[in-house]
């Protein structure tokens, strides 16, 4: 975590303590609901904040992700040429181009953290300004004043819907999309062949994603099979009451943390099994979109060999 | 299986099934898991610890036994939506011993377990999610050896909950919840001391969570106990009837390493002087990854209590003998084929009494085999 987000997080909570203790003391309606008028606008511009940052480092990200594929690209090409000199140096230079990437995924992932903790920070101050509004209005002196607050509820209501639609879509796969491609009667034999490039690069960037995302795979086989060893484990342990010692009776009761393994409605996170399947449905778009890439390149190849 | 456990099987399915009646048509039915166990072990026990649903005392200071054990489990969410779902869970299993050592004669010990509970979770609004749960529990044991080796008795048990479980508040998630639960424990002729454990309870329950992969959370909870059987030596009260307030916090951490660390205190009163004590317990289960596709686990619990009065007789509070219990566990698992894990494990529990140094332990060596069937 970086010290500008344990700042923030720091900065949320003393705003919370100061939200309750202000509750606590019995401040009159107006005067709480302006304190938390202002906690969500300073949290409206943190959230914008992050955001910005998350998109900056989303596209420093993709300018190196660029860069990187054209590297990757340079080998293909330099490996199909054979010339063993040229190879080595696109080589070293998809090297060099991967520490920038890697440093970049990075910044991103962070950026991504602290996008989601500054959106849920504000999640948390509207609600407590919504129920506070629906008391303002109850001890509304006029209708006017009502309606002035209502809107105000209608405003912040439809931002709580938004940020908690888009707090669900935290778990996105990017999408599969062929490129715009197509192959045009003016093409000469040096438009095919490099549009055929562009699609073999396309290819080799699409398997250096499979790879990616069948590491992930594994890596979630791992903690799933680790994760079922250990239920394996207690429920063997308990099964036979071999853990039930007459010293007191009965167990603590209510929300055990074993119970994360139960499903849970609402907003529940998406469990090791199911990212698993999602992931596997990704990889299975991904080599389907790699091998249309592959035999819309060669199709161009072949178009080559037509061309007068 | 007993007809008692079979009645409680399907008390559980009907007490389990009755959210679902109300569910919409259409809902998709899928198995969560399913594991099919087997295991054997070698066990050896010592000790003279007197239990009150234990008829009589063997001489025997050790006895070993070798045991075998099947067991089936498994989860089947039958509605699954954004807002609701509703999962059935079971385990059952049957355990077989032959124990050699004892002074009079050797026992064969059978146990027969089976639970069923239904799980219903229903999101209100942007606030939090109900929880509803029922479920039942029992077990049969035959042939129940001396006290050397000891084994828990016989029982059906019926619990059911409701509660709540609010969304995070700045980080932090609050719950609440009440719940019911009656135990009946199956006297047999010769032991009918075994009617002192029956018991009915309710209780009420509240916490409160924070953190990320790091969660802490502190709970309290009260909870009022019939003891129908047992008298309390009060002419105007007969019955025992105790009250017990239970505070404690948990920390868990759920990442490359999982672990779950607890300690929660009770102090216990009733209507009868005997029974009220204070008491402490501190959990821990640790599961780490392991090289070669293995993984440690580790669970280890204290328990120790202290008496309010002091008496010159020895005490023996059915089903609440000892005043002190320690047990841990440590298993190594890996898979050994596709869908088929192997485990070793060693177990070690002491249960001691202040008063006549009376105690019994086990300890044991087992190798158990969990299998998933093809698509879990």
């Amino acid at each position: 975590m970086t010290v500008q987000a344990r700042g923030a997080r720091r900065s949320w909570r003393l705003s919370g303590a100061l939200l309750a203790a202000a509750l606590v003391m019995g401040l009159p309606e107006a005067s709480a609901g302006q304190a938390t008028e202002a906690m969500v606008a300073e949290r409206q511009l943190e959230l914008r904040a992050a955001r910005s940052a998350y998109d900056a480092a989303l596209g420093a990200y993709n300018v190196v992700e660029r860069q990187w594929s054209a590297a990757l690209g340079e080998v293909n090409t330099a490996r199909r040429s054979g010339d063993t000199g040229r190879l080595e140096r696109a080589h070293a230079l998809a090297q060099d181009r991967s520490v920038p990437r890697r440093d970049q995924e990075k910044r991103l992932d962070e950026a991504g953290a602290a996008l989601v903790r500054a959106r849920q920070a504000l999640i948390d101050i509207l609600v407590a300004r919504l129920e506070q509004l629906v008391r303002e209005m109850d001890a509304a002196s006029g209708a006017a004043q009502r309606a002035q607050l209502n809107a105000i509820f209608t405003g912040h209501q439809a931002e709580l819907q938004a940020l908690e639609a888009e707090a669900e879509e935290t778990f996105r796969l990017q999408p599969v999309v062929l490129p715009e491609i197509t192959f045009d009667p003016r093409d000469g034999r040096d438009e095919l062949l490099a549009k055929a490039e562009i699609l073999e690069r396309s290819a080799a960037v699409a398997d250096t994603t499979i790879r990616d995302q069948e590491r992930q795979i594994q890596s979630l086989n791992e903690r799933l099979r680790t994760q079922r060893q250990r239920r394996d484990f207690l429920a063997g342990a308990e099964r036979f009451d071999d853990t039930r010692v007459p010293v007191v009776t009965g167990a603590p009761t209510g929300d055990r943390t074993a119970a994360r393994d139960s499903t849970v409605a609402g907003a529940r996170p998406l469990s090791l099994e199911e990212r698993i399947q999602l992931k596997r449905d990704y990889v299975g778009q991904l080599q389907a979109y790699r091998d249309e890439l592959l035999i819309r390149a060669q199709q161009f190849r072949r178009a080559v060999g037509s061309v007068t | 299986m007993s007809i008692r456990l079979c009645r409680a099987f399907a008390l559980a399915v009907a007490l389990g099934a009755s959210p679902w009646v109300a569910t919409e048509a259409g809902a998709q039915v899928r198995w969560r898991d399913l594991v099919l166990t087997m295991g054997g072990s070698v066990e050896g026990y010592s000790g003279n610890f007197s239990a009150v649903n234990v008829s009589r005392a063997d001489s025997a200071e050790h006895v070993v036994a070798v045991v075998g054990e099947l067991g089936m489990r498994g989860a089947l969410v039958l509605a699954e939506s954004r807002t609701r779902s509703f999962e059935i869970s079971f385990d059952g299993g049957m355990r077989q011993a032959a124990a050699f050592g004892f002074q009079r004669q050797d026992y064969s010990p059978r146990e027969w377990v089976g639970s069923a509970a239904g799980r219903y979770t229903q999101s209100a609004g942007s606030w939090g999610t109900l929880l509803a749960q029922a479920g039942v529990r029992g077990r049969a044991v035959r042939d129940r050896p001396l006290s050397t080796i000891f084994i828990q008795p016989g029982y059906t048990n019926v619990q059911g909950s409701v509660g709540v479980r609010t969304r995070s508040f700045d980080g932090v998630t609050f719950d609440a919840q009440v719940d019911l639960e009656s135990a009946d424990y199956q006297s047999v002729e010769l032991v009918p001391q075994l009617d002192l454990l029956d018991r009915t309870s309710s209780g009420i329950e509240a916490g409160v969570r924070w953190g990320g992969p790091s969660t802490m959370r502190f709970y309290g909870g009260f909870r009022w106990t019939d003891h129908g059987n047992q008298v309390s030596f009060d002419p105007d009260d007969p019955y025992r009837r105790d009250h017990t307030t239970r505070v404690g916090m948990e920390w868990a951490y759920d990442g490359e390493i999982s672990a779950q660390v607890g300690v929660d205190g009770t102090v216990n009163r009733s209507n009868s002087n005997r029974p009220e004590y204070d008491a402490v317990s501190a959990r821990a289960v640790l599961t780490a990854p392991l090289s070669h596709e293995m993984s440690l686990n580790v669970y280890a619990l204290l328990t120790a209590k202290s008496y309010v009065h002091d008496t010159d007789f020895p005490r023996l509070v059915p089903g609440e003998e000892a005043d002190n219990a320690s047990l841990a566990y440590l298993q190594v698992s890996r898979p050994v084929a596709v869908n088929l894990d192997a485990a070793f494990r060693l177990a070690w529990t002491r249960a001691e009494t202040y008063f006549g140094s009376a105690y019994y332990q086990r300890l044991g060596a087992s190798v158990q085999f969990n299998y998933r069937p093809r698509g879990f």
